[in-house]
């Protein structure tokens, strides 16, 4: 029988809108507890005089007085809880349980998603990881995880069906008990260990075929050897930054309960070798014999680079001597010097020069300070050393850094002229690329590599794009941007740091100053450059140094405050543009900190203009801010003729600051 | 089926009267070497204060006039714990978000004394005379030290420079712990919970719902003094609250009563009471 809310008594009705407070805010029907959490503090007390009973129990009560007359109906239970709802809040015809399972069935359920999608048994380290990215799963701590792994192995319905070499997280391989392990079992290393063992094991598989081929005995393999491999294979793996971890792998190897390699010390060397655990001494070989350092050296490359599938440098070759000691050179000559002497094209004959008849190493060029020798030095070693070479290129490009640069670029013509100028830069990039790439026989690893450096030179390419769309009318007015960056040589770089560095007084030899610099100035082609033995010593260097560069940092050095204010502001907004084309219509701009950061610019981008409009700034700007700025820059580029602009200056703004700023032409 | 919120109601800084006398109370005493501390609880409208203030004066500057000046906003990151050169860290971080860029080779090779006068340089060339530092009770008491350096300096120099820490209650105990830093501070203001006439009143101006209720009505009397109850008078949570009301409001498509605040308001206590049984 229905009743009216008007009909019920004081306490009623506060249940009753409590219940609809609770269906409102869950969209569905609630349980008594439900109910008493959606009371007020106040009701509560009520209904506590009210009743002798605790609140909740007063509450079920009442929801049932309440569903006795129409007012409220039940949706049914879930285990002990009953579900209400408010009849004028929701529909009793559609209105649902919510849906709850025990957790053990979920955790089932989700070992068997994981085993499908996976398409092998599984780890508790999969199920805890894949638990944590969806949202249903969230309250599933590890903790429970395990407990439910364990309880579901005890009840049957999950199996152990292998073990791995443990990283700690879980070395039980778990299967629900009705999928047929062969068709889940696991063939990939799951544990860095693992990996481990499996490059050791194919690299010993190789190593006697290699034996067998060669009709001798096979040779322990050193830590290095695993290493280049992981390091071709997995490029990336992260266990491969601290050499340590791998020396420490290849231990637990050894001495765990079911060891898969053994150790092999040789006396007087410190290379630790590896051969696999059921190998014993005398099937292995560490004896051969040769007549000349040459060939001994030319041994060692070709094995090396026979080894690593790529042209080597100086520390493979001695990895290499490592392993087998019938390499290492009889003579006292040092292996670099061997092996620069075996890789010349021409040898010495009286006083000519001839071409060798038998070149048995080619050197195939630098990168990053090494030097890259080959025994084939066919065409694919020269695209392996070039890939590498471009690869070296790319990171002191530093592309993404700049991209990075210019987004922080608060002025937006000199954001143009920053994205014109790596733009540039970057098509004539993919060039080079492009003829690397055209070579036919590429190893996968380069080719991988090349794709890789041509996704992102196209996908920065492509940013660089969209930025220009972006800066669109600003971009329009602009002309090309000049890439002729005034450069210094280290003689003209001496001279300017003379009067403030005082290494710079110290060095006889100007060069001595590259080493000294080269990391804090930014250094360019010098094109001028003819050979290293020049004697013209500013044709003989290969790089200048960077004149603003040079300039902004001996500001930030040795500057006083406004010279490091400026020079810290200019750096931000130029990066490596040099072109004061784009920065000279930001002094135009209306906000006041956008001209600032332009005439900071100008202090270190110089040019007959830039002198006019900032002598200009310096009068005519709204700010006072500015125009002190404009009068230290001016100064700051041409102290020859500061002096009359700081008295002009003075005389019609009694608020300059000109202390400062002479001090600073001074320097 | 999820969705972004649409139609999404703008709440703009609404003007109060404590917000008025905060900001003039901070100005009154602007001069060579100011400091002033503000505190409150979290919610209260500190932060919404600082940012009113800063856009009234911008709107009034003048770059011709001698008296009007710039100001700065920042918030702190705090001081992480055992954290070494807080000090430095911490005029760091006014330089990076007052000035510009700071080139991390001058940070490392000067001292603090050496970035606070670099920071009153900047200042000066862009006539910045009021910096307001929130979050200021999250600092340590030497990162607060190094902020005294600039004032000090600028009043050492004569420069119009006010600081204003902005924190809530722990800063008011830290800064008079150390009387080096507490002689120093010029003005305290504290912001006081609104109570049901300024909660009312503050509901009116950010949604129309309340604009339309009558105090003298029982119900609507009742909505305010729930919510007011519900979270203390504080500006932050009933704005926040707002927000949830209008999505709750359009997803169910039914008028704002008591049982929907109720509602609302429910769905975010029992979650939070969740999470905070979870975490014990």
């Amino acid at each position: 029988m229905s009743t009216t809310r008007e009909d019920l008594k004081k306490e009623h009705r506060i249940v009753l809108e409590a219940t609809e407070v609770a269906n409102l805010a869950d969209l569905r029907v609630v349980t008594t507890r439900e109910v008493v959490e959606a009371l007020s503090a106040k009701e509560r007390t009520t209904l506590d005089k009210a009743y002798s009973r605790p609140v909740k129990t007063a509450v079920g009560r009442i929801l049932r007085q309440l569903r006795a007359k129409g007012l409220v109906f039940s949706a049914g239970k879930i285990g002990r809880c009953r579900y209400y709802g408010s009849v004028d809040e929701l529909d009793p015809a559609t209105a649902e349980l919510p849906e709850r399972r025990p957790r053990r069935r979920r955790v089932l359920a989700f070992v068997r998603i994981l085993v499908d999608e996976l398409g092998r048994a599984v780890r508790y380290a999969d199920v805890v990881e894949g638990a944590e990215k969806r949202d249903e799963l969230c309250d599933l701590t590890p903790k429970l995880i395990g407990r439910d792994l364990q309880n579901l192995t005890r009840s049957g319905e999950l199996v152990v069906v292998g073990k791995v070499r443990g990283d700690g997280r879980g070395r039980n391989l778990y299967l629900p008990g009705e999928l047929d392990p062969a068709k889940y079992a696991v063939d990939e290393p799951l544990t860095w260990l693992e990996e481990v063992a499996a490059a050791f094991e194919t690299l010993w598989e190789e190593e006697t075929a290699a034996a067998a081929t060669e009709v001798r005995k096979p040779r322990p393999l050193s830590t290095g050897l695993v290493r280049s491999r992981l390091a071709s294979e997995k490029p990336g793996l992260e266990q491969l930054e601290d050499p340590q971890l791998l020396v420490n792998a290849m231990r637990q190897l050894s001495e765990s309960s079911r060891p898969v390699v053994q150790m092999i010390r040789r006396p007087n060397e410190k290379a630790l070798l590896w051969a696999p655990v059921d190998v014993d001494d005398e099937s292995l070989d560490v004896g051969d014999a040769y007549a000349t350092d040459s060939e001994r050296v030319a041994t060692a490359v070709a094995r090396a680079e026979e080894r690593r599938g790529r042209p080597i440098t100086i520390l493979d070759a001695r990895d290499e001597i490592e392993l087998d000691p019938t390499l290492r050179p009889a003579g006292s000559q040092d292996l670099h010097v061997i092996l620069w002497d075996v890789s010349r094209e021409t040898v010495a004959h009286g006083d000519e020069r001839r071409s060798r008849r038998h070149q048995r190493i080619v050197r195939l060029g630098r990168v990053e300070g090494k030097t890259y020798y080959s025994a084939r030095g066919d065409e694919r070693a020269v695209a392996q050393v070039r890939t590498r070479q471009l690869e070296s290129r790319w990171k002191r490009l530093d592309a993404p850094g700049r991209l990075l640069g210019i987004k922080g670029c608060t002025l937006p013509t000199v954001a143009a002229g920053r994205v014109m100028l790596l733009q540039e830069e970057l098509e004539g990039f993919r060039k080079e690329m492009d003829e690397v790439d055209t070579t036919g026989d590429l190893h996968s690893t380069d080719r991988d590599l090349l794709d890789r450096l041509a996704e992102a030179t196209d996908g920065i390419i492509e940013r660089l794009d969209q930025m220009m769309t972006e800066l669109g009318d600003v971009a329009g007015d602009l002309p090309d941007v000049r890439d002729d960056t005034p450069g210094l040589t280290p003689r003209e770089l001496q001279e300017l740091l003379e009067p403030l560095y005082p290494r710079a007084a110290e060095v006889d030899d100007p060069t001595k100053l590259v080493p000294l610099l080269e990391k804090a100035i930014r250094r360019i082609p010098n094109p001028e450059h003819e050979s290293r033995w020049s004697e013209d010593h500013d044709r003989a260097c290969e790089h200048l140094f960077d004149r603003t560069d040079a300039l902004l940092e001996a500001a930030k050095r040795w500057g006083g405050h406004q010279c490091r204010l400026h020079a810290m502001m200019a750096q931000a907004e130029l990066g490596c543009l040099r072109d004061p084309r784009f920065i000279l219509p930001a002094l135009d701009e209306a906000d006041y900190q956008r001209r600032l950061r332009s005439v900071a610019c100008l202090a270190f981008v110089r040019s007959e203009e830039s002198f006019q409009r900032l002598q200009l700034v310096a009068v005519k700007d709204p700010d006072q801010g500015v125009r002190d700025s404009a009068t230290w820059a001016y100064g700051f580029s041409k102290t020859n003729r500061a002096g009359r602009l700081a008295e002009s200056r003075s005389r019609s703004d009694e608020r300059m600051d000109s202390g400062e700023s002479i001090r600073w032409w001074r320097m | 089926m999820i969705d972004f919120p649409r139609n999404r109601r703008n709440f703009d800084i609404v003007e109060t009267k404590q917000m008025r006398r905060v900001a003039h109370e901070t100005l009154d005493v602007h001069g060579g070497g100011t400091m002033v501390v503000w505190t409150g609880r979290q919610g209260i409208g500190k932060t919404t204060t600082a940012q009113w203030l800063v856009a009234q004066l911008a709107e009034r500057y003048e770059e011709d006039h001698p008296d009007t000046f710039r100001t700065r906003y920042l918030e702190t990151g705090g001081t992480p714990a055992r954290s070494t050169k807080p000090g430095k860290k911490a005029l760091r971080t006014v330089f990076t978000k007052a000035i510009g860029p700071l080139d991390e080779g001058v940070y490392r090779r000067a001292e603090a004394e050496d970035l606070a006068e670099l920071i009153l340089a900047g200042l000066k060339q862009q006539n910045v005379q009021l910096v307001l530092i929130d979050e200021a009770g999250k600092l340590s008491v030497d990162a607060i030290r190094g902020l005294v350096l600039v004032r000090n300096l600028a009043h050492t120099e004569g420069w119009d420079l006010t600081l204003v820490l902005i924190g809530m209650d722990n800063l008011g105990g830290m800064v008079r712990s150390v009387p080096q830093i507490d002689r120093r501070v010029e003005e305290w203001c504290y912001f006081k919970p609104y109570d049901v006439a300024e909660t009312y009143t503050l509901l009116r101006e950010l949604h129309p719902h309340f604009a339309d209720l009558d105090l003298d009505d029982s119900e609507g009397r009742a909505q305010v003094e729930y919510l007011h109850e519900q979270y203390a008078g504080l500006p932050a949570q009933m704005v926040a609250f707002l927000r949830k009301l209008d999505h709750r409001q359009e997803r169910v498509d039914r008028e704002i009563d008591m049982k929907l605040i109720k509602a609302v308001h429910l769905t975010t206590v029992r979650d939070r009471r969740l999470a905070l049984a979870d975490s014990r």
